[in-house]
């Protein structure tokens, strides 16, 4: 969905953090460290995501952002080894939430830190939800699986997580079904389970995608509100530069499986340094121009099979050179705290 | 639960359905009670004098059948063996087709290959000589019938409940349970098997009929429950080529089948409408 509010706005709500990784002393509570992530496909192994890092700490907010097909969701669902393998396998890296590697859990130890240590939500409210249970059931069950409580116990537990996420007329409502419940409300009961635990970091991909727009401007509200009470992370995987303008204190940008700039929210909006970025925020349309044409990015994503030793993004490059259909960038900090993958930045 | 039985109770024909079990359960208990006669004693005016089977009325309720016999008190005594043959055997061919399918769907790979190829393979194999095969190797009684039964007629049942539960592994609420935590155990109890439930059901209720026919066939085959001991297929099937002559004898057994049948029929579309939780609360 296009976002349209002016480009003024957006750059004065991303000014309310000025973050730089450096000057945070602790250890991270996410460090996905050169993940890569690859497919068996009928024509052999093709790689989908390559050498990402990024860090996540504790209470910020981290926005995941790409185009469809970029990598950004099977980063996410690798942190959460929710990835179907096989198809899909996990060719290197490590993944450091709380110190521990995650790539090196058992499966039973995993287990418990879904849904109690990090929180997930989906894209599809309207499908999230088993169908033929009850809403305060299905938070019940959390409960019973990571903190053994059962009964009126995980009842009352399930109604004040639902008073706290905004739903109104709990006691009615904890006993409905998912059909009965619009779309905003069905994402609330999501963020209710993800949340029901307290976990330390929340992922929320693509979370707003299939509500309208005042739905999104609360459930993004309601986000910002949990993540201030509860003293969690948000790793937020969109492909809507203003939510990330709004929300985020920090931006992964990812380009065909790789992260092309890394920054933080307010130096990444005011002077972009990788084409891709400038290319996506020339693509926003403004309020503000009349008349003018959308910007686009000429040509497509190259498919994984097709990605060469350059850099991917050169065949839709305008600063492209000839280094970079050679030589691969690599993710170098280009200002403090702003790391970018590219050649020949723009200014 | 008491929620549950008060919608069903709204549904007039389910409780007409649950009616007829209930008396065919009633009738086959009670049997030695309720039969007016033996139902292997052969009466010497069971028969009329030219050696015709008597037509219903009179002495004998619902007439007597080619050997004289009272074809009231075989049905009566017929109703354990059907019963327990549509019931057990048709439940124990929707367990363990489940079980194969929902396995075989949910972990897929290797093993659920392995089970679905043998499902084909017997679904390729004809199900009468499998069931002969089998009825020859045990020495033939009524559970022996019905386990036979049951091994010939999972692989259906296995096959649909493959093919749902792929589809139901993969729903967005089964990747968001995962994302909470839930296990593969878990998942399958409370996100997979309450879906499956109206295809078991329709599956339950239409493999009764057919059911007690296979048991027929067998019987038939001289491989079945074995004679005197009545059944409702083997009435039927022992009496077909007199069925110009002594219509009764095929019409009642049919009727019981028939009845049984749509019992179980409505019963179970009455649960389907009873267990979908978006009938809830309206």
């Amino acid at each position: 969905m296009p976002d349209a509010r002016p480009a003024s706005l957006m750059l004065r709500q991303a000014q309310h953090e000025d973050y730089d990784p450096h000057m945070s002393a602790e250890q991270p509570l996410l460090q996905v460290e050169d993940l890569s992530v690859g497919f068996a496909t009928e024509e052999g192994r093709i790689t989908v995501v390559e050498d990402v890092s990024f860090t996540v700490a504790a209470g910020r907010t981290v926005g995941l952002v790409g185009e469809s097909g970029c990598g950004k969701s099977v980063t996410a669902m690798s942190i959460m080894r929710l990835q179907p393998s096989p198809p899909s396998h996990i060719d290197g890296g490590r993944i450091l939430f709380e110190g521990t590697d995650l790539l090196a859990l058992p499966e039973s130890a995993m287990r418990g830190v879904r849904g109690d240590r990090i929180g997930m939500i989906f894209q599809e409210p309207m499908t999230s939800l088993n169908p033929t249970l009850s809403i305060g059931f299905q938070i019940g069950e959390v409960l019973r699986l990571h903190r053994g409580m059962t009964g009126a116990a995980a009842r009352e537990k399930s109604i004040e997580i639902l008073r706290l996420v905004g739903v109104g007329a709990v006691e009615r409502r904890v006993d409905q079904y998912p059909h009965q419940l619009s779309g905003g409300l069905r994402q609330r009961v999501m963020i209710a389970m993800a949340l029901v635990c307290n976990p330390r970091l929340l992922i929320a991909d693509e979370p707003t995608t299939a509500l309208d727009v005042t739905i999104q401007a609360q459930i993004l509200e309601l986000l910002r509100r949990l993540q201030r009470e509860l003293g969690m992370a948000i790793l937020l995987i969109t492909h809507d530069l203003g939510i990330v303008a709004e929300f985020c204190d920090e931006v992964v940008v990812m380009y065909a499986g790789r992260v092309v700039e890394r920054s933080g929210v307010r130096p990444l909006f005011a002077s972009p340094r990788h084409p891709y970025t400038a290319g996506l925020l020339a693509a926003m349309p403004r309020l503000t121009k009349r008349g003018g044409r959308l910007v686009t990015i000429p040509g497509m994503v190259p498919p994984p099979a097709a990605r060469g030793a350059g850099c991917s993004f050169a065949d839709r490059c305008p600063r492209v050179l000839p280094r970079c259909r050679a030589e691969r960038p690599p993710l170098v900090p280009h200002a403090p705290g702003h790391d970018a993958a590219c050649w020949n930045p723009p200014p | 639960m008491s929620a549950a039985w008060k919608r069903f109770r709204r549904d007039r024909l389910a409780l007409v359905g649950l009616a007829v079990i209930l008396v065919m359960v009633g009738a086959a208990v009670l049997a030695p009670v309720i039969a007016p006669y033996d139902p292997s004693e052969q009466f010497f005016d069971g028969l009329t004098l030219e050696g015709a089977p008597n037509p219903p009325g009179g002495k004998f309720l619902l007439g007597t059948d080619l050997l004289g016999r009272d074809l009231f008190s075989r049905l009566l005594y017929g109703a354990r063996t059907s019963l327990i043959i549509g019931v057990v055997a048709n439940g124990a061919a929707v367990i363990l087709g489940t079980l194969l399918g929902v396995v075989a769907g949910y972990v897929q790979g290797w093993l659920g290959a392995a089970i679905m190829r043998f499902t084909d393979l017997m679904m390729a194999f004809p199900a009468l000589l499998l069931a002969i095969a089998l009825a020859a190797i045990f020495t033939p009684s009524l559970w022996i019938v019905a386990m036979v039964i049951a091994l010939v007629n999972w692989v259906q049942i296995a096959r649909v409940v493959y093919t749902e539960t792929t589809g139901l592994a993969a729903r967005e609420y089964i990747e968001a349970a995962r994302a909470l935590g839930a296990g593969s155990g878990r998942i399958l109890a409370l996100h997979i098997l309450p879906h499956l439930v109206p295809t078991i059901l329709v599956y339950a209720t239409l493999g009764i009929a057919t059911t007690v026919l296979l048991e027929a066939t067998l019987s038939f085959l001289g491989i079945g429950v074995r004679p005197p001991t009545p059944s409702w297929g083997g009435i039927i099937f022992e009496s077909q080529s007199y069925f110009l002559s002594a219509p009764w004898l095929v019409f009642f057994p049919g009727l019981a089948i028939m009845l049984l049948a749509l019992a179980f029929n409505l019963v179970g579309d009455a649960l389907r409408d009873v267990l979908d939780p978006t009938q809830r609360g309206r």
